[in-house]
């Protein structure tokens, strides 16, 4: 089966470069002492079938979440490919890269005004979504924005409300109602209940499992926190210094991890 | 006709964190589970009884040798499958009880076990079977007791009729009348035809349940 997203030999670096690094960063940082160049990550290869849930793990600079930003056609690659239902993307552009972002992924940021503007009421972010993606008629798109809020468990009846006085649970709500609007095959989440209190976290990572359930969606999830890469993903992959140290089902690698950090990583969960 | 062989296997556990010190747990291991039949391992606490259970359910990755399954489709050998195989066998073949239930905040009992593709009716009557009184199950696992956890647990993992169970100490934390329903269900699986691997403290009494004992002496299997 073709895969929804696929990573191959993913390598994105900050700066000149230079022979000292053009191999790779030095073995225990992600900065080339020679030449200042950063590594954002470095030959990074995964994949995402339709409907299976991938986490990424890794500390603060890892580079899991350059991994996302390319993914999100953020980033271009300095070398290697992207390719989502098998079509190279990495690099893509103006309205290629418009379409693709509408129709083919969605993304729920931890910071909820890097996805949201806060000035805005909740129907109007979810709206400008289903806008982009060709939506004319007024009523349509009015449905469609209640259908949405009331499947992320937000009260309809604050569709005319802006975003701004919203809890920063709501917010997330906000931006999984926005990023599922176009029922798009690939959903990222980057952090996306960091910040939340316990009780919050926990409603939200609920909630994502059953759209996940509910849609079908394939997710792609970058996180710290092995408790949340637990709940939902079976699949994950654990980065360090930009590089991916190990892989597995994810039971078996917080069970019985190989690689040192990840031994650490497994070790240090509260 | 044989549902699961094992042939040497071996798993050491390699810490990082204290200077790679070793430590072998199975050594040279060989198990055959006949269609069908129930083994139970029993053996002190640490001797390795539970990774046994973990190494095949692929929790645990084995240094060496094969876990070759044969029942409920082609071929498999657990060791050495990829990632997407090995939830696919575990999903389709392979159910796994133990001691410990991860619990999904919000979810109800009936709704973890009907998640399993049972309606919803059917799930609660397992549930009750089981011995879970009728006020907790829609109340989420989060909020229950090791006992009350352990039924939900048992319950999920008998849900599917998967060919092959591994149990780990299903029944350690229930009282005896609870023990006895959830070690009757477990038999009824036996009696439809699953083969089954389970690790006790103490093999229970029930007729017609356990078939053969073995105890893990220096890393191996070896009748108890």
């Amino acid at each position: 089966m073709t895969p929804v997203l696929e990573v191959r030999d993913l390598t994105v670096r900050y700066g000149p470069g230079c022979p000292s690094c053009a191999g790779g960063p030095p073995p225990a940082t992600a900065r080339c002492p020679a030449c200042g160049t950063v590594t954002g990550c470095h030959r990074v290869s995964l994949d995402l079938a339709p409907g299976e849930v991938l986490g990424i793990v890794g500390e603060s600079g890892s580079g899991k979440s350059t991994v996302l930003a390319c993914c999100n056609l953020d980033v271009p690659p300095t070398s290697g490919r992207v390719l989502l239902a098998g079509d190279d993307v990495a690099g893509a552009e103006g309205a290629r890269r418009r379409r693709l972002r509408v129709e083919s992924l969605g993304i729920v940021y931890q910071t909820p005004q890097q996805g949201l503007d806060l000035d805005v009421t909740a129907g109007g972010n979810v709206a400008v979504r289903l806008l982009a993606a060709g939506w004319r008629r007024y009523d349509d798109i009015r449905v469609r924005v209640l259908e949405l809020l009331d499947a992320v468990e937000l009260p309809v009846e604050r569709v005319d409300v802006p975003v701004g006085s919203f809890s920063g649970g709501m917010r997330q709500r906000v931006q999984l109602a926005k990023a599922l609007a176009t029922s798009p095959p690939v959903l990222l989440l980057d952090e996306p209940t960091s910040g939340l209190d316990v009780s919050v976290q926990a409603r939200t990572l609920d909630l994502i499992r059953d759209l996940h359930e509910r849609t079908g969606v394939a997710m792609l999830v970058v996180s710290h926190d092995l408790a949340v890469i637990r709940m939902l993903a079976s699949r994950l992959v654990v980065m360090r210094h930009g590089r991916v140290v190990e892989s597995g089902v994810t039971d078996q690698v917080l069970g019985d991890p190989q690689h040192a950090y990840s031994q650490l990583l497994v070790s240090a969960q509260l | 006709m044989s549902a699961l062989v094992v042939r040497g296997l071996t798993k050491t556990f390699r810490s990082h964190l204290r200077g790679g010190a070793e430590s072998v747990v199975l050594r040279d291991l060989d198990l055959d589970l006949a269609e069908g039949s129930c083994t139970a391992v029993t053996g002190p606490s640490g001797s390795g009884k539970s990774s046994i259970l973990r190494c095949i359910y692929r929790t645990y990755l084995p240094d060496t040798g094969s876990i070759r399954l044969h029942v409920g489709g082609g071929e498999v050998d657990l060791a050495a499958a990829d990632d997407r195989t090995v939830l696919t066998t575990r999903r389709e073949r392979l159910g796994l009880v133990t001691q410990f239930l991860h619990v999904i905040p919000r979810r109800s009992a009936v709704d973890l076990v009907a998640a399993e593709g049972l309606d919803r009716g059917e799930a609660a009557e397992r549930l009750r079977r089981l011995g879970l009184a009728d006020d907790r199950l829609e109340s989420p696992p989060a909020t229950f007791s090791g006992g009350e956890r352990q039924m939900v647990g048992v319950a999920i993992a008998l849900a599917r009729p998967r060919p092959v169970l591994l149990l780990d100490e299903p029944t350690a934390s229930l009282d005896p009348a609870r023990r006895d329903r959830a070690l009757r269900e477990v038999l009824r699986r036996k009696r439809a035809g699953a083969t089954l691997l389970a690790v006790f403290h103490e093999v229970p009494a029930l007729p017609g349940l356990v078939d053969r004992v073995l105890t893990l002496r220096d890393g191996r299997l070896v009748a108890a």
